[in-house]
């Protein structure tokens, strides 16, 4: 009877060991004095990897993207990247996880403090599309040039856009202040005739309908949103 | 024929009569033509946001639309809880979308009002008010020193827009109750109000009604944005605690209900703005929008925690219940029950009728109840709720009630579904 229960035992082992991560898990970490409300979405990715997305209510965090999901037998470790990443350093979310029945526990590492989490799936995987580049019109590509002012310093831009098939479109978004700054761009698309790029790394989005002759509207950057109003340059783009 | 087919693609029936806004319609009766659930069988699903959840959900076409605290507009499929696309923003979003046509309207506290392609999420324009804030006052609520300003924490939502014709039409926490063009967001008309304006305007027979922080309730003409009357709350000098209109008024058969910080609700003539009758709480807010019924209005107050159902006509008491805890989120009735959410986490159906209690939801943040702030039955725990070594305990206890997965979103009634939002962040549908 006992060596029945062992094996049987050891079937449910296998089994967990085996079962996929594949859904939505939801629970919280049990951080001190509270807990942290915690949705992992975990869906098989290109060629054998995995891809999901992290939301934490409570923090603003909605579909953050992993950057890292790696299994091992049933352990799964997750990097989940800048979130929740203090900006004086000491590193963003992690989990280090195993399979436990119909849960998934673990330790979650933030900023170096751990703490305890356990999640059980509720149901399939709703992993947030990433925001996509697309061809912008054609009548969008060519050379704007224009300025906008911050910090009480004018600061002239020019933006050159060119489509390149059905890539990212190739962007040199160059504004010239005390400095001259080209800005590495992310994400550019347009939809119903509005123009959207963004540059992380300096925290700027410009969103600006397009015209015959014109790009009007916003940039944001940081926390200061500043109209804009490019126009279209004889100069051809370089 | 098109609708039907739409419907059997769905595999989902289309609710009947409610417009995507807020309060099911125009003149925001709160009354929804659907069945909704008699007794409580599960939650189908909960649709996780990065915040809480203070808006309330609309639908259209089997797509349900809300905004986060997390700064994101929303679609969601009804049937399944599952994402069509999301819309940053730069602030919170505790409005509640209205959508018309293939176009969604909702304002954020970044201080832009949006439309977007109600389908895709794309931004069809954006327009820029004089900015979003709280109401704010000296010594708010009592608070020491009685000098300083302070935010009121409670003046939680923002306003929600109603559309009627080719206008769109929302309050502004820059003090104005704008009419904008649908089309291409250019101002018609703009209505300058004393203070905050986070009610919701509600329209019937071309006026709009909508009441400010300054505690006076507006009539304006819809088309060219001149007054048609106003009417004066109450006023509270010293602690500002009881001033204010942050209810949205239901416009029923040529009357106007609204609930106010005063802590009554009033019955005004739509024409004459002269007051019919009142309902007095005794110093407990009326931030809950009525919803009226079969010649019945039913609200719910603050810190009395009462559900009254009383007499469309005159005022008089139908029925009144003792709820647990502050109720903020209005009620939606459908089909002879009264779904009011409460702030302890709890969703209570009842009957219109009578107000019993038929069943009740509850949060697994209230479940969980961090740091007692609820009693062990659901009320809130006072002595530790506003437990505070220092002048912050309102800000901390604002913490405390919101930890519980509050209930200020006002639901919505189809397919034999509730569809409300809480502070947990979760969006839930309840059947």
């Amino acid at each position: 009877m006992r060596r029945a229960a062992l094996v049987v035992f050891a079937c449910l082992a296998a089994a967990a060991a085996a079962a996929p991560p594949e859904g939505r898990w939801t629970g919280h970490a049990q951080l001190p004095g509270r807990n942290l409300p915690l949705v992992l979405d975990i869906a098989p990715g290109p060629s054998g990897s995995w891809i999901g997305s992290l939301t934490i209510p409570g923090q603003n965090i909605k579909g953050a993207e992993l950057s890292r999901i790696t299994l091992e037998g049933n352990r799964i470790d997750i990097d989940a990247g800048a979130v929740l990443s203090p900006p004086t350093g000491g590193g963003g979310v992690t989990f280090k996880a195993r399979a436990e029945g119909a849960a998934i526990v673990g330790e979650m590492d933030q900023a170096g403090n751990k703490a305890p989490f356990r999640l059980v799936r509720t149901g399939p995987a709703q992993i947030d599309p990433a925001a996509r580049s697309a061809p912008v019109a054609s009548s969008t590509q060519g050379r704007w040039v224009g300025e906008f002012e911050l910090g009480g310093y004018p600061r002239h831009v020019t933006l050159d856009i060119a489509n390149d098939g059905a890539n990212k479109p190739k962007v040199d978004f160059v504004v010239v202040g005390k400095q001259t700054t080209k800005l590495p761009i992310d994400l550019v698309n347009e939809a119903e005739g509005i123009l959207h790029i963004e540059s992380r790394l300096y925290g700027t989005t410009l969103e600006a309908r397009v015209s015959a002759d014109r790009i009007e509207g916003t940039l944001e950057v940081g926390a200061n949103e500043i109209p804009i109003l490019l126009r279209r340059s004889a100069e051809k783009t370089s | 024929m098109r609708k039907i087919s739409a419907v059997l693609l769905l595999g989902f029936a289309l609710p009947a009569l409610a417009e995507p806004m807020f309060r099911g319609d125009a003149a925001h009766t709160g009354l929804y033509d659907a069945d909704g659930p008699r007794e409580f069988h599960r939650v189908r699903w909960a649709f996780p946001t990065g915040n809480r959840v203070i808006s309330s959900p609309v639908m259209q076409a089997g797509t349900l639309y809300f905004g986060s605290d997390d700064g994101n507009i929303y679609a969601v499929e009804a049937s399944t809880g599952r994402q069509v696309w999301k819309r940053a923003t730069k602030g919170p979003v505790p409005g509640t979308p209205a959508v018309a046509g293939d176009t969604l309207y909702v304002g954020s506290y970044d201080g832009h009002f949006y439309a977007l392609n109600a389908a895709t999420g794309a931004l069809r324009w954006k327009f820029t008010t004089g900015g979003e804030r709280h109401y704010e006052a000296k010594g708010l609520h009592g608070m020491a020193p009685a000098g300083q300003t302070f935010f009121d924490l409670y003046d939680i939502y923002l306003s929600s827009p109603v559309v009627a014709g080719d206008s769109v039409f929302f309050g502004s926490g820059d003090g104005h109750l704008y009419a904008l063009d649908r089309g291409n967001g250019s101002v018609r008309w703009k209505f300058k109000t004393g203070d905050v304006v986070h009610a919701s305007p509600a329209y019937a027979d071309g006026v709009l009604y909508v009441g400010s922080w300054d505690s006076y309730f507006y009539a304006v003409d819809a088309k060219t944005g001149q007054e048609r009357w106003r009417f004066h709350g109450g006023e509270d000098p010293v602690a500002h605690n009881q001033v204010g209109f942050q209810s949205s008024a239901a416009v029923v058969d040529g009357v106007v209900y609204v609930g106010c910080r005063d802590s009554n609700l009033y019955a005004l003539d739509a024409a004459t703005g002269k007051e019919l009758w009142r309902v007095n709480n005794a110093g407990s807010w009326v931030i809950t929008s009525p919803a009226v019924a079969d010649g019945r209005v039913i609200f719910a107050t603050s810190d009395s925690a009462l559900f009254h159902i009383v007499d469309a006509k005159t005022g008089r008491e139908i029925a009144k219940q003792q709820g647990k805890a502050y109720m903020f989120g209005s009620p939606a009735v459908a089909r002879g029950i009264a779904y009011q959410p409460v702030t302890n986490g709890m969703l209570e159906a009842r009957d219109a009728a009578n107000g019993n209690l038929l069943w009740t939801f509850r949060t697994e943040a209230s479940k969980e109840n961090a740091g007692w702030a609820l009693t062990a039955d659901g009320r809130f725990n006072m002595p530790l709720l506003f437990a505070s070594n220092g002048g912050e305990a309102s800000i901390l206890s604002a913490g405390r009630q919101f930890s519980v997965g509050s209930m200020f979103s006002s639901p919505l009634v189809a397919n034999n579904t509730v569809y409300v939002g809480s502070t947990d962040g979760n969006v839930y549908a309840i059947e």
